[in-house]
C-alpha cells in the first residue's frame, strides 16, 4: 500500500477535495503507479457503495402513501381544520349536544313517572283505600270506588289501620 | 405550485397543501429512515413522526437558513436514531441479514445475480457500520448530497463529516475483505 498520500487518496476518491489540492495529488498521481493503483481500489469501493445504496433502498410502499390521513389526524392544527370544513362549528355542536342530553332526560323522567307516580299520590291511596291497592275493583254502585289498575311497585309501610267503615255491600 | 408556496399555503392552514407536501416527501423520508433503521415498519412509523413533527412545527422552518429538503431529512436522522435507541436495534450478522432478507423467490435473473449479491455484501457491511458513520454514508449516496448539505443535516461541521466518511470507508474496507474470504 502506497504510503505517499495516505488518507488524501480515500478523500479523492470520495470528492471531498478542494479542486486545487485535487490538482496537485493528479501532479503526483501522473508519476506514481502506486498510488493510482491504491486510488484505483478506494474508488472501486466508493463506485460499489455508491450503487448500493440507491439501490438498496425500497420504493416507499402503497401504505406509506396512504399514511397522510394518519398523519393529519395527528396535526392539532389540521384536525381542527377539518372540523371546521367538514363539520359544525364548535359552539353549535356543543348546543346540539347539549339539547339531546335535555330531551333524553326529560323523557327519561316522564317514562319513570308514567311507571311510578310520586310517593304522594301512592300514600294518598293508600290511607284511602282498606283494600290491597292492586285489588280495588269496580263495582257499578259505587262507580266512583274505581282504583287505577296499576300494580305499584312502592307503597309506603302502612300503619295499623282504624277500622274503617264498610262502603260497599253485595246485594 | 413551487415548494415555497406550497409551505406558504400550509403555513396559512391549507390542509390540501399540507397532504401535498405529504405525498411530494414522504417517499424520500421512508428511503432515508429505511437507510438507517433498515426496517420497513419502523422506517414506516418514522416516516408518520417526522410529518407529524414537521408540520405541527413548520412555522419554525427558516427558509433562509436550509433548504426545505434540508430541514426535513434533519427532523428524519433525529427521529431514526430515537427509533433506534428506543428498540435498541440488534446487530445482525451478515449470514442470518442475508438469510432473512433475501428469499430464493426473489432472487434476480442469472445475468443480475452477481451484482445483487455484490450489493448484498455491501449492504450487509453498511449495516455493520457505527449509527453515526452509517448515516453520513447513507446521506451521501441515497440523493447525493453535498458534504456541507450532509453537515448542515447532521447538525456537525464539514470536516467532522468526512472524517465520518473516512472512517466508513477504511470500516467497509476491512469488512468486505473479511467477507471475501
Amino acid at each position: 500500500m502506497s504510503k505517499h498520500l495516505g488518507d488524501k487518496l480515500i478523500d479523492y476518491a470520495w470528492g471531498m477535495l478542494a479542486p486545487q489540492e485535487q490538482a496537485s495529488l493528479d501532479v503526483h498521481l501522473r508519476e506514481c503507479a502506486d498510488c493510482r493503483q491504491e486510488l484505483a481500489e478506494h474508488q472501486s469501493l466508493v463506485g460499489k457503495v455508491s450503487a448500493t445504496i440507491p439501490a438498496m433502498l425500497p420504493t416507499a410502499p402503497v401504505s406509506v402513501r396512504a399514511g397522510w390521513a394518519q398523519v393529519a389526524a395527528r396535526v392539532p392544527h389540521l384536525n381542527a381544520h377539518a372540523a371546521r370544513r367538514h363539520g359544525l362549528p364548535g359552539f353549535i355542536a356543543v348546543g346540539l349536544a347539549m339539547s339531546t342530553a335535555v330531551v333524553i332526560l326529560i323523557m327519561t323522567i316522564t317514562q319513570a313517572w308514567l311507571v311510578t307516580p310520586p310517593l304522594t299520590m301512592t300514600a294518598l291511596a293508600a290511607t284511602n283505600s282498606a283494600t290491597p291497592i292492586a285489588s280495588a275493583t269496580y263495582t257499578p254502585e259505587h262507580p266512583t270506588a274505581v282504583a287505577t289498575p296499576v300494580v305499584y311497585l312502592y307503597a309506603p309501610p302502612r300503619q295499623a289501620p282504624e277500622p274503617a267503615p264498610v262502603t260497599t255491600s253485595r246485594p | 405550485m413551487d415548494e415555497s408556496d406550497l409551505i406558504q399555503h400550509c403555513l396559512d392552514g391549507d390542509a390540501h397543501a399540507c397532504a401535498d407536501l405529504y405525498q411530494r416527501w414522504c417517499a424520500s423520508v421512508y428511503r432515508l429512515a429505511y437507510g438507517i433503521l433498515r426496517q420497513e415498519q419502523d422506517a414506516e412509523e418514522v416516516t408518520q413522526d417526522v410529518f407529524v413533527y414537521a408540520l405541527s412545527r413548520l412555522k419554525n422552518y427558516d427558509r433562509r437558513k436550509s433548504a426545505f429538503r434540508t430541514w426535513l431529512y434533519t427532523i428524519t436522522i433525529s427521529r431514526s436514531r430515537n427509533k433506534m435507541r428506543r428498540k435498541w436495534l440488534p446487530t445482525i450478522e451478515l449470514n442470518e441479514w442475508s438469510e432473512n432478507e433475501v428469499g430464493e423467490a426473489e432472487r434476480p435473473p442469472e445475468d443480475m445475480a452477481e451484482l445483487q449479491v455484490e450489493r448484498e455484501r455491501v449492504w450487509a457491511a453498511l449495516g455493520r457500520l457505527s449509527p453515526k458513520l452509517r448515516e453520513a454514508v447513507i446521506l451521501r449516496y441515497f440523493e447525493n448530497l453535498t458534504f456541507q448539505e450532509i453537515g448542515q443535516i447532521l447538525n456537525c461541521p464539514m470536516k467532522t463529516i468526512q472524517s465520518r466518511v473516512r472512517l466508513a470507508h477504511k470500516e467497509l474496507a476491512k469488512l468486505l475483505v473479511i467477507n471475501n474470504h
